[in-house]
């Protein structure tokens, strides 16, 4: 059995290999201490052989850099926070390191959570490991990259839009945004607290769904955080029956023809196998959630940016982030005035109540709600791409997020060699069945 | 420092090799050399990373993505980090507020009389009191995070008082 030490000293090899030098990578922001590294893992070994190990216990964890690990730099990839070391940890970390779960690093990300493809981190772009040369989507783009790379086992990403589930789908990786309260997100710079979540990436569901079951608990220090039930995890093993399968209407938006077939394919396979029955959903207004989204995080972020003035920590947020962010910034600012009231934010979240009461109508006539994760293949870095275009990437992810559902991302297959993920959706607080639909899914791939 | 280039590249190209130089700044200047002259091919803002790969190219396989082409989508891209002139400042604003006129016009449709006010009612939403645990913040770090502090206190206001 290979142990912690061992599976930890491989790990970094794979790194001091393809993450700065090789294939550059660029997933990691910030490695931990190698001798610290090292004395933490003899430590978990030694509980693992004397049975008073974690339920994490030879997991290897990286962290998205918007989560706060005592000791290390939080920077959100940003020049701004670069030198924020955090004086604390966040409730997920602490739940990872009581069970005993190895942290290794923090991980690139779009700044600030501010992106769709990764490449808008002050720290460069973070490269595809399984398609060089593209985009690995974001904003968990270190994350997405270090799992699908094999610089850890798993890692914890944020999901305000779809950020956990755009990149695992261009990786070729599990991604899961829970329902939004089921994890505490005290200790995540938050992006748009409307829709932030934390969740897990991992190479599998039941890796994933581990991580995910350790993390989710009710913490007194979230406002909006609510008790949910243990996933129970023979079940998951178990192929769940009398399924019914929502395939969403998507003929509304731009959606990449040949994604369309494989994610269609995908579905006839698991339903004729298991005798699932299908159901075509219509959402009326899916074709506003871009629209609807994106006026709430431009105003959250700038209410959620005051602090960042340069006096407490770092520098004056204005001065030092890249153009998208400061986009976001100025843009909140300006229709967040008092003239504009009723306008666009509150506009905005009327609208996403609507489509949280139309996907509450759908999840009354099926089980899960199943559609591709993004419309479209990755780009290539740094190609010109326009701001609508790059905001459409996350358009079949954000319905989900507006909603607080939870969802998943599992791979469906390839197209001209580049991964692409298949989305499954549940009503909230229905990641029990969510996880066991995936499982089956996983288990025919 | 000079790039290699395969023979693909040099047909493509009808150059025989390419230079880079580094001007200051982010600028990079890219020359060919024919004989005794020197000539310039473009001079360009880009990122070290871009320039670190454009080897990656292969202009046969894709002439879209042929070195000029290839350099200047790396200028125009919106999307890779760059630090932000006054100029482009104001080109962002007014980008964002064009994106959120359209947007707001496009959610217009919408009957907002008919859709319940968007914030949640809880049955028990009392906070539990004295649970809180200040010790888990490490002081010290949190210190050292602040750009200007005294002995025991963070410079809120700089040269305001």
């Amino acid at each position: 059995m290979v142990t912690t030490l061992q599976k930890l000293q491989n790990y970094l090899k794979e790194i001091e290999k393809n993450d700065k030098n090789g294939k550059k990578i660029n997933a990691f922001l910030e490695l931990r201490n190698e001798k610290d590294l090292i004395a933490e893992a003899k430590i978990i070994d030694e509980k693992i052989k004397n049975k008073t190990a974690g339920r994490l216990a030879g997991k290897i964890i990286g962290i998205k850099a918007n989560i706060n690990v005592l000791g290390l730099h939080a920077s959100c990839a940003s020049k701004c926070l670069e030198n924020y070391k955090s004086p604390y940890d966040a409730f997920v970390v602490e739940k990872i390191k009581k069970q005993d779960g190895l942290i290794i690093g923090m991980l690139n990300m779009d700044e600030f959570a501010s992106g769709s493809s990764g490449e808008t981190s002050a720290f460069g772009p973070t490269k595809n490991p399984v398609a060089l040369g593209k985009i690995t989507g974001g904003s968990s783009s270190g994350p997405a990259a270090a799992v699908a790379g094999n610089f850890c086992d798993m890692a914890l990403g944020s999901d305000t839009g779809g950020s956990i589930r755009n990149p695992a789908s261009h990786c070729g990786i599990v991604g899961i945004k829970p329902t939004y309260s089921v994890v505490s997100r005290y200790g995540l710079i938050d992006l748009a607290m409307s829709t932030d979540t934390i969740g897990p990436l991992a190479k599998n569901v039941y890796d994933a769904t581990l991580l995910l079951d350790v993390i989710k608990e009710k913490d007194e220090k979230d406002a909006i955080s609510q008790e949910s039930k243990r996933i129970d995890f023979k079940k998951l093993e178990q192929t769940p029956k009398e399924i019914v399968v929502g395939i969403l209407d998507i003929s509304g938006l731009k959606v990449d023809e040949r994604i369309k077939k494989l994610i269609e394919e995908k579905i006839n396979l698991v339903v004729k196998k298991n005798n699932w029955k299908t159901k075509k959903i219509k959402i009326e207004n899916l074709d506003l959630a871009i629209e609807t989204y994106y006026p709430i995080v431009y105003v959250e972020v700038f209410s959620g940016t005051r602090k960042l003035d340069g006096r407490r920590f770092g520098k004056k947020i204005e001065d030092s982030c890249g153009p998208e962010f400061l986009r976001r910034i100025l843009g909140g600012s300006e229709i967040s005035k008092a003239e504009h009231s009723g306008r666009y934010y509150h506009l905005a979240l009327k609208s996403k109540k609507l489509i949280e009461q139309e996907f509450k109508m759908a999840f009354k006539e099926v089980d899960c709600i199943i559609c591709p994760t993004v419309p479209i293949l990755p780009h290539n870095i740094g190609e010109k791409i326009s701001v609508e275009e790059m905001y459409a990437y996350d358009a079949l992810t954000i319905p989900s997020s507006l909603a607080g559902n939870c969802c998943i991302s599992i791979p469906a297959g390839k197209i001209q060699n580049i991964p692409v993920g298949l989305q499954i959706m549940c009503d909230k607080f229905q990641e029990q069945k969510m996880l066991e639909i995936a499982r089956e899914i996983e288990r025919g791939n | 420092m000079k790039i290699n280039l395969s023979n693909k590249c040099r047909g493509f190209f009808r150059i025989k090799n390419i230079w880079k130089y580094n001007l200051p700044d982010a600028w990079r200047l890219f020359y060919s050399i024919e004989g005794k002259d020197l000539v310039s091919s473009s001079i360009v803002l880009v990122s070290i990373w871009c320039c670190n790969n454009l080897l990656d190219i292969n202009p046969i396989r894709n002439p879209a993505k042929s070195y000029k082409y290839f350099i200047l989508k790396f200028i125009m891209a919106d999307f890779l980090w760059h630090e932000i002139s006054e100029k482009e400042k104001q080109k962002i604003k007014e980008q964002a507020r064009e994106i959120m006129d359209s947007f707001s016009k496009k959610l217009s449709r919408i009957n907002v009389s008919k859709i319940s006010e968007p914030n949640i009612e809880r049955k028990n939403c009392e906070r539990k009191e004295g649970e809180g645990n200040c010790e888990k913040i490490d002081r010290k770090i949190m210190f050292e995070n602040a750009p200007e502090k005294n002995s025991d206190f963070i410079v809120g206001e700089r040269k305001v008082w």
